[in-house]
């Protein structure tokens, strides 16, 4: 588990994984769409990056308190749980933004895009709002499971919806039930106000559409915090083995 | 071929570590013979696991040679592995989503029990610590203690006639420990050879024959239990209660007794004495010591293993080096 | 106390240890989120991806199915064969596992095998519930060397797992690098991304890879006609890995007997 192991580890880990991963998107989608899918995959490609990869390490904070047997000890603290919980989230999205901006760097380069990332720099607001949604969102799916051996299926089924609906590299449009999907997870508007702003069309809406998913995924994380704290107190299951 | 079980000459095992070198074993020499168990004592860090661990080949020695019925571990690694059970204990060392049954399938194949009548010995061994009836439950559904005679059942799957065991009761509730004694001292029948390490004396004094005291990588002590039981120097302790003035022991009588401790408060007085060899006569002696005191009671506690083992503990530390023959009553 | 045993006898109990291993792997996989998620979701999210962003002509279509089961298969192996031994460690049943009777190589190479063959049922069960789902018109022209071709992707990545497996234990961070050792290969394999895309300077990784040349071999397959040479190289490389893992795992062995570290967490 990441919270377990040295710093420099996780950085030299992550970031190699970060960049591949964009450059992996981006020519897998010139091989399969053409050349001119290669702009598009890449901006998905950074949005997958930031979180499937540097994001999703916010999940360390529940599953830390899995594994060391901790929980019980912020539970009988003054600080009330969930404010204890998303307090000690931040570095871990703060570390992975920070990664992603030099993923992204090293990506561009090696890809030639580098003037398509120079263009996406006024839109970071917009990347950061997609990595608070999908970082809430992957809180309150990894403690709501944090007591069965689902934990670790949570996170990553989120990361593969994403992948699959967030439309990163399959354009919005073409299977119904994958866009149904993708309208209610995090990054999908978040992405399409990014392409609709690069493409100078209204993006509004669509930014308007990720705030409120990501203030929806907050909410759901309360209360699977809040179900998991009365859980605990009603069967005394602090080291959720 | 030897007829020891296992023999110990002039081990050694240093570890490296950041900041120098760490000396766990520096001159060990033990023999265990066949059917003997012996009970392995030592304080934390006196080197007992790193015995068991160099003899059940999981480590290996930096001087010194050790041998399971003639045959060396540092290279008759097959040999050595199909003539030895380790028990190492602890709650790791098990899959926790297979059941019991399966790990110790797994294990029993490795240990090299073939594929004819494999089933038979599982269930017996299941049978054999009682864990038969929740055989087919995932191990992490079991108590420390059925963790523990799992591990002991796999230490045994394949009879070996010499048996490592580390620690085999440690944690354990002591029904669960006394069940655990119970199937170690079955083993002593059927005429296997056990090394058995503990802090729990009360294994020693149940199961041993013999006991090797580790101090700093060395034998500190190589006795039979009886023998052991000597060492503390005396055999039981009397506390006698009393008022007006305590008793004073003369020469004579000093011989046989030793005072321990002896504390007086408002006119009350305690008298802790050790008494050097408990016969008929004892009760004579202490009623001349008693003699002209006014007596209000009297307890008698038999020594213990752990009174000898402080004893010896303590006088190993007072020494400052240790070695086979220092320790004395 | 017997002698020695005949070679008959060892050969026998070699076998049987190896089949239990793979066998007691296999139990164990049951269940385990890890296999679910990548020889599961993985080959449905790339197939999906790949096949709906354009949809392939016929005989586009088998290569692409056969490159997304490759690329799942190397994301199972990291996770699942080649987390044999990092899991082994984590339970702390290593000691007890390379201080068999049998040679540690053996249980490492059947766990690696009942792992495997998890991920490869997984992920085709995976696949072709994709392929039917989205209509996709893959031909099988020659199933014989299919069935020859899956049954060398089968002792290939058994044999893959196991180095990874020995390499992942030289390192206490082998889970961390589990998750950054998949990309490298998504994309310098030659699986998914065809090798004549790569710089020319990195035109050889995918020469060392078996999956890329099973890819090539089983391609040809379900098309025009299977070719010997891609099949010989992915064997002689299987080969390879198969001699690399002994000798690490037989070092790495070695080394924590030395050291006194095989039981360490």
């Amino acid at each position: 588990m990441s919270a377990t192991l040295p710093p420099a580890a996780s950085i030299f880990a992550t970031l190699p994984k970060g960049v591949l991963q964009i450059v992996f998107f981006t020519v897998l989608g010139g091989v399969v769409a053409g050349q001119d899918h290669r702009q598009f995959a890449f901006v998905g490609g950074l949005v997958l990056a930031l979180t499937t990869t540097n994001t999703v390490n916010v999940i360390n904070v529940p599953f830390g308190d899995k594994y060391f047997s901790t929980f019980w000890r912020i539970r009988h603290g003054d600080v009330p749980v969930a404010v204890v919980l998303y307090a000690r989230a931040v570095p871990y999205l703060a570390v992975g933004f920070g990664l992603f901006l030099a993923e992204a760097a090293i990506a561009a380069a090696v890809l030639g895009m580098t003037d398509v990332a120079l263009r996406l720099l006024p839109w970071l607001p917009v990347f950061a709002l997609m990595a608070c949604g999908y970082a809430l969102l992957g809180i309150a799916a990894a403690t709501a499971t944090i007591a069965k051996r689902a934990d670790v299926l949570a996170p990553n089924i989120l990361g593969y919806l994403t992948m699959l609906c967030a439309g990163a590299f399959l354009p919005p449009g073409r299977v119904g039930w994958i866009d149904a999907i993708g309208s209610v997870l995090p990054v999908r508007h978040g992405l399409a106000a990014v392409r609709a702003g690069l493409d100078g069309r209204p993006w509004l809406t669509e930014a308007v559409l990720e705030l409120v998913i990501c203030l929806a995924s907050a909410a759901l994380g309360l209360l699977a915090v809040a179900v998991q704290t009365r859980r605990a107190a009603r069967h005394g299951h602090d080291d959720f083995a | 071929m030897s007829g020891a079980a296992i023999e110990v000459e002039g081990l050694g095992r240093t570890f490296k570590v950041r900041g120098g070198d760490v000396v766990a074993l520096k001159d060990v020499n033990l023999t265990v013979g066949q059917g003997e168990i012996v009970g392995l004592l030592g304080s934390n860090g006196a080197g007992k696991t790193t015995l068991t661990k160099i003899l059940a080949t999981l480590l290996l020695p930096t001087g010194g040679t050790a041998r399971v019925l003639g045959h060396d571990v540092t290279s008759d690694l097959r040999e050595v592995r199909r003539l030895t059970g380790v028990v190492l204990g602890g709650e790791r060392g098990l899959y926790a989503k297979l059941t019991g049954r399966e790990n110790l399938r797994f294990f029993a194949v490795l240990a090299g029990v073939g594929r004819r009548g494999l089933v038979d010995r599982l269930e017996a061994a299941l049978d054999h610590v009682g864990l038969a009836d929740v055989a087919d439950r995932a191990v992490e559904t079991y108590s420390k203690g059925m963790r523990q005679r799992l591990h002991l059942a796999i230490g045994m799957i394949n009879e070996p006639p010499v048996l490592l065991l580390d620690e085999p009761t440690v944690g354990l509730d002591p029904v669960e420990a006394e069940r655990l004694r119970q199937d170690v001292a079955v083993l002593r029948s059927r005429g296997t050879s056990v090394l058995l390490t503990s802090h729990l004396l009360l294994d020693i004094e149940r199961l041993a024959d013999r006991v090797v005291i580790l101090a700093d990588g060395e034998v500190a002590a190589d006795v039979e239990v009886a023998e052991f039981a000597k060492l503390a120097g005396y055999t039981a302790i009397v506390t006698v209660r009393g008022t007006g003035c305590p008793p004073v022991l003369d020469g004579a009588q000093a011989s046989r007794f030793a005072v321990d401790d002896l504390t007086e408060a408002s006119g009350l007085w305690t008298l802790r004495l050790r008494v050097r060899d408990w016969s008929v006569e004892s009760f004579g002696h202490l009623g001349a010591v008693l003699g002209g005191a006014t007596i209000l009671g009297v307890d008698v506690a038999p020594l213990r293993l752990e009174d000898v083992y402080s004893h010896v503990a303590a006088q190993l530390a007072a020494n400052g080096r240790t070695g086979v023959g220092e320790v004395r009553p | 106390m017997t002698g020695p045993p005949l070679l008959g006898d060892r050969l026998r109990g070699a076998a049987w240890t190896f089949l239990t291993a793979a066998r007691t792997e296999q139990r164990s996989m049951r269940g385990n989120p890890l296999l679910l998620v990548n020889a599961g979701f993985l080959p449905v999210v790339l197939l999906v991806i790949a096949v709906e962003a354009q949809r392939p002509p016929a005989d586009r279509a088998a290569q692409i199915v056969t490159s997304v089961m490759l690329t799942a298969l190397w994301g199972s192996t990291v996770w699942t064969s080649g987390g044999v031994l990092r899991r082994e460690r984590t339970y702390g049943t290593l000691a007890r596992c390379v201080c068999g009777v049998e040679s540690p190589t053996v249980v490492l190479f059947g766990k690696s095998l009942g792992a495997t063959l998890y991920g490869v049922g997984t992920i085709l069960v995976a696949t072709v519930a994709t392929v039917l789902a989205l209509r996709l018109p893959v031909a099988l022209a020659h199933p014989f060397w299919l069935a020859v071709g899956l049954l060398v992707v089968v002792v290939s990545a058994t044999t893959l797992g196991a180095l990874l497996s020995c390499l992942f234990l030289l390192t206490r961070n082998g889970l961390l690098w589990s998750g950054a050792l998949m990309y490298p290969v998504f994309v310098l394999g030659g699986l998914l991304i065809p090798q004549d895309v790569l710089p020319v300077w990195l035109r050889w990784v995918p020469q060392l890879l078996s999956l890329r040349w099973i890819n090539e071999f089983l391609s040809d397959a379900a098309g025009p006609g299977p070719s010997a040479t891609p099949l010989a190289v992915a064997v002689a490389l299987t080969v390879a890995y198969g001699v690399v893992a002994t000798r690490t795992y037989r070092w790495s062995i070695d080394k924590a007997r030395q050291r006194g570290s095989l039981d360490h967490a």
